[in-house]
């Protein structure tokens, strides 16, 4: 064992989106959410990442993958319109090279698009033939990145526990997709929404899971008064490791008033081409039917506060980039006066976990991957007190630790239920539940199912799954395609209970069945007991 | 068997212990009627005394909670046997016969002569018509238990299967006609519940057959520390009455770190509550750092440190930390985060939870002209210019030295934002064999008057 440093860092990255894959439309403005969160934020890490191993920067990440992410990033269908979507990207970069010609303030960005989505096609198409998942698994390889799963379609599982039976199908079929996927078994997991509730811990074990994170209240409020805070991860009573979330770092990227991704230098996230540029000039890079949407290319800078979207000014990437390599050197630098304060009173060195959404970086924090590029760099050159660690590294290194059962938590707004469980979407249990109870139902009538049934009732189990995502309540919550969330979870309780009636009526209609598997093909080798009682 | 003393003695009657011994009660006629579920009758029939319901339609959270601490404990049913009997129901064998009991005494009660009153089970805590799902019961339907009672032609313990739908459903059912009552946590002084009743039960109790139920009543147990609840051995009880057609419900409640189970009823005429069903146990949350327990003293020399590490943890400043005992900069510690987490603040609560909500597709609107300021009326003018012609497919063309690319036809265009100031724009074509040059070089300028 190499000499302790005085802290560990955990950065955890939980890169997630849900199930959206629609083959019965052409132009499907939510899977724009994937072909987005691709070119921004998962091909740019992963740029940012190999270039790391390339130059022999030791370093270490955390990163859930969510089944219905790496789902999306494996589907033959959404890589192929990633592709087109990633072409004609590349097309209108090179139209805006043209257009800011005579505009020296806007051409400079103009070029950075090109270089930017070439970057992306570079390494999407050329090195990685078009499975990312792969190039993940192969960081994963090297120690540096370790890769965890999330409930199967990151249900919210607090709001579920009332059939065990449910969260535990979640669990188990995340891990059975997990090690189809990854060729191994995951040793932790992101449970959505950071939710957790005593008794989890349980499931968690049962399913071979050493460890998962929770809010800091999750900590701090357990039973038992944990001796290092959230500087040290408590193990629940199963055995199972619970890390608790640093406020403080999260705070300084997080936080809307004090956040780095604040910094008037930043691309300004709403002033798009798409909404200002000409329409016919446009039209072929928004969406099909002429509704204006963002395009990713964006020529302004935050400027300032309060201002007008028009008072904005242009965007100078030098100069965002300058602020990058500032901030993750004030991050680094906190870090280590945090932990070297931290370890005046503790007798080991502290651990301070940093999770974050994934998405955060590069589709809403423009700069953040480079943020990161440049805070492992720091890390690994310019000092030795900090250490970058994963969990299953810091819990190998120390695999005493107290006991204790977390509290009930989340690290959604207020931090318990509330986002998932308030007057706009709680009518949504009521379904969910039945739902869950009809699939346990099923599972146990039909322990043994073939041919028809056996496809009928797997279809039913992804159904129930994707009707559980918590990303449905979370829209309706925050109003923004509400239309869509509401729908989705409609359809896919209809679709079981449709499912359900044929089951148990014996009269599978196999049109109806082939259909739903060509719409919601997620999960395909999906084992439907995950719902039978134990 | 009726107590007129309740408030010393809550009940009178020791249960049953045998199966056998209730079935030769329920030879009475009455006695079914009165109790269609035997084993609610085990469990929780304890006539009470007109003076006793009385108190109890509007009990204060003190005295239901001395009265129910007061109860025994030791008479709880475990909730499968009560499924059970149900199903197992009353021993005649046609639909008629069987189902006659279950509608009657709802009709006697509202001719309500005082004998029938009597007849009915009535306690303050409740009493139990239809089935009880418990806990982990949910999914044990109680409607199909009912069913079976009523169709039984069969062994009383075997379910008869019920009918599914042959015709394809387009939208979701307000109500699947289960009759349950589900509890969930919402954060540490909220809990939610939603509920259904039956047909079955509706028909049972005299209900509207679908709908809003006048005088519905929920009852929330604090049930903390109680080995298994029966209904009557909770340490404090709320009523809450359903209004206004709701569906779900959320509930205020005035302890943390609490177990709670609810039972779903309602009152009648008497103002006497009719138990339909009883919820599964739910638990919420601490809020506050633990107290300090026999194992810390094991590190107390660490204790005085502890608080530093915990307002590190909970991103808190300590103020007078130098003064204050360890004790009450923990309390203090708990209070800030629990402040910061209700206020929704900073850390705790990220901008959004995924993507999709991360303002995807969604713009800011314009800013709202304060009041009383004259709005403004928004003008930007942008200018572009396209440069465009035709030449032969096969010739290069630049426009400004740079390569254009010449469509099948010959046909090329470009598009500029055109500033202000004026524009040199040579277009050159050269044939494929460069042997042939052709140049022309339109001049563009804009000025903009403000």
């Amino acid at each position: 064992m190499a000499a302790e440093p005085t802290g560990y860092l955990c950065l955890v990255l939980h890169a997630h989106l849900p199930y959206v894959r629609h083959p019965e439309y052409e132009d499907c403005l939510e899977e724009r959410w994937f072909f987005e969160a691709m070119t921004e934020t998962y091909l740019p890490l992963l740029d940012v990442f190999e270039g790391l191993v390339r130059d022999g920067v030791d370093f270490r990440v955390t990163m859930s993958l969510t089944p219905p992410l790496v789902s999306m990033m494996t589907d033959a269908l959404l890589v192929e319109r990633y592709t087109k979507h990633l072409e004609s990207l590349i097309e209108l970069a090179h139209k805006e090279i043209e257009r800011t010609r005579w505009m020296p303030e806007f051409h400079d960005t103009a070029k950075m698009y090109l270089r930017r989505f070439e970057m992306c096609r570079r390494l999407f198409v050329d090195k990685h033939k078009r499975n990312v998942v792969g190039a993940f698994k192969q960081l994963a390889e090297t120690g540096k990145l370790e890769i965890i799963t999330c409930g199967a379609t990151h249900g919210f599982l607090p709001l579920l526990q009332i059939q065990p039976q449910a969260v535990r199908a979640q669990v188990a079929i995340a891990v059975q997709y997990h090690q189809e996927t990854f060729g191994q078994m995951p040793r932790g997991i992101w449970n959505g929404e950071c939710g957790y509730y005593p008794g989890l811990d349980a499931i968690l074990a049962e399913q071979g899971i050493r460890f998962f994170f929770l809010d800091a209240h999750g900590i701090l409020f357990a039973d038992r008064r944990p001796r290092y805070g959230v500087y040290a991860p408590l193990f629940c009573p199963t055995g199972v490791a619970a890390f608790g979330r640093d406020l403080e770092s999260s705070k300084s990227v997080w936080s809307a008033d004090e956040g780095y991704p604040g910094d008037f230098r930043y691309r300004e996230f709403y002033r798009d081409i798409g909404y200002d540029l000409e329409f016919e000039y446009i039209r072929p890079y928004i969406h099909e039917s002429g509704l204006r949407i963002a395009t990713g290319l964006k020529y302004y800078k935050i400027t300032g506060n309060d201002l007008d979207l028009s008072e904005k000014q242009p965007y100078v990437e030098r100069d965002a980039l300058e602020a990058a390599a500032c901030h993750a050197g004030n991050f680094m630098f906190n870090r280590q006066k945090q932990t070297e304060w931290l370890r005046k009173f503790m007798d080991r060195p502290p651990i301070v976990v940093c999770p974050y959404d994934a998405e955060l970086f590069g589709h809403w924090w423009f700069e953040g991957p480079a943020f990161l590029n440049f805070l492992f760099r720091k890390i690994h050159y310019d000092q030795k007190d900090l250490v970058c660690i994963t969990p299953s590294e810091y819990l190998e290194r120390y695999p005493r630790n107290q006991v204790a059962t977390p509290s009930l938590s989340s690290w959604g707004h207020k931090g318990y239920c509330e986002v998932w469980l308030e007057g706009s979407n709680d009518w949504i249990y009521r379904h969910l539940h039945k739902g869950a109870e009809r699939m346990i139902e099923m599972a146990n009538r039909f322990p043994k199912a073939e041919g028809l049934l056996l496809r009928a009732l797997k279809q039913a189990a992804r159904e129930l799954l994707l009707a559980q995502s918590s990303d449905w309540a979370f829209i309706m919550k925050t109003n923004t395609m509400v239309e869509y969330a509401r729908k989705r979870t409609r359809d896919h309780l209809i679709n079981l209970a449709n499912l359900y009636a044929m089951v148990m009526n014996g009269h599978i209609e196999e049109k109806f069945v082939a259909d739903l598997e060509w719409r919601n093909n997620i999960f395909p080798n999906i084992d439907y007991r995950a719902y039978a009682d134990r | 068997m009726f107590d007129m003393d309740k408030e010393k003695k809550p009940r009178t009657r020791k249960p049953s212990t045998t199966e056998s011994k209730e079935s030769a009660e329920n030879e009475s006629p009455r006695r079914k009627r009165a109790a269609p579920a035997e084993a609610s009758k085990k469990a929780q029939k304890v006539p009470a005394s007109a003076k006793a319901v009385k108190k109890d339609v509007a009990p204060s959270r003190k005295t239901a909670a001395k009265k129910s601490v007061g109860a025994p404990s030791s008479q709880a049913a475990p909730p499968k046997s009560r499924t059970r009997t149900v199903a197992a129901g009353p021993k005649k064998g046609t639909r008629k016969a069987a189902a006659a009991p279950v509608t009657e005494p709802v009709v006697e009660k509202k001719v309500g002569s005082e004998r029938e009153a009597e007849a009915v089970v009535v306690h303050p805590h409740s009493t139990v018509v239809g089935a009880t799902p418990h806990a982990a019961a949910v999914s044990a339907s109680p409607v199909i238990a009912i069913r079976a009672t009523k169709y039984e032609v069969t062994p009383p313990d075997r379910i008869i299967e019920p009918i599914y739908p042959e015709e394809r459903v387009s939208e979701l059912p307000r109500e699947y006609g289960d009759t349950k009552l589900v509890l969930m946590v919402r954060d540490p002084e909220w809990l939610f519940f939603y509920w259904e009743i039956g047909k079955d039960v509706r028909q049972m109790l005299g209900l509207a057959p679908e709908g809003f139920i006048e005088r519905l009543v929920v009852r929330l147990h604090d049930i903390t520390g109680v080995e298994e609840f029966n209904g009557l051995n909770s340490l404090a009880w709320y009523e809450i009455p359903i209004t206004g057609g709701a569906v779900s419900w959320y509930v205020n409640v005035p302890k943390t770190d609490c177990e709670w189970c609810a039972e779903i009823g309602v009152l009648n005429d008497q103002g006497e509550f009719i138990q339909i069903c009883r919820s599964n146990t739910v638990r919420t949350p601490r809020n506050s750092i633990a107290e300090s327990s026999a194992e810390d003293t094991e590190w107390m020399s660490v204790s005085e440190e502890l608080k530093e590490i915990l307002a590190r943890s909970a991103d808190v400043v300590l103020t007078g930390s130098s003064r204050i005992g360890s004790e009450a900069a923990i309390r203090q510690i708990s209070r800030r985060l629990r402040l910061r987490l209700e206020q929704g603040e900073g850390a705790s609560a990220p901008p959004s939870g995924s993507l999709a909500a991360l303002r995807l597709g969604q713009r800011p609107g314009k800013k709202e002209a304060a009041e009383g300021v004259a709005p403004d009326l928004p003008l930007s003018v942008r200018t572009e210019l396209i440069v465009s012609g035709s030449t032969d497919p096969s010739a290069r063309v630049t426009i400004q030295g740079q390569p254009v690319m010449v469509r099948p036809d010959g046909t090329f265009s470009l598009r500029f934002e055109l500033p202000d100031g004026e524009q040199v724009i040579p277009v050159r074509a050269v044939s494929s064999d460069a042997a042939l040059t052709r140049e022309v070089i339109p001049i563009v300028r804009r000025t903009m008057r403000p």
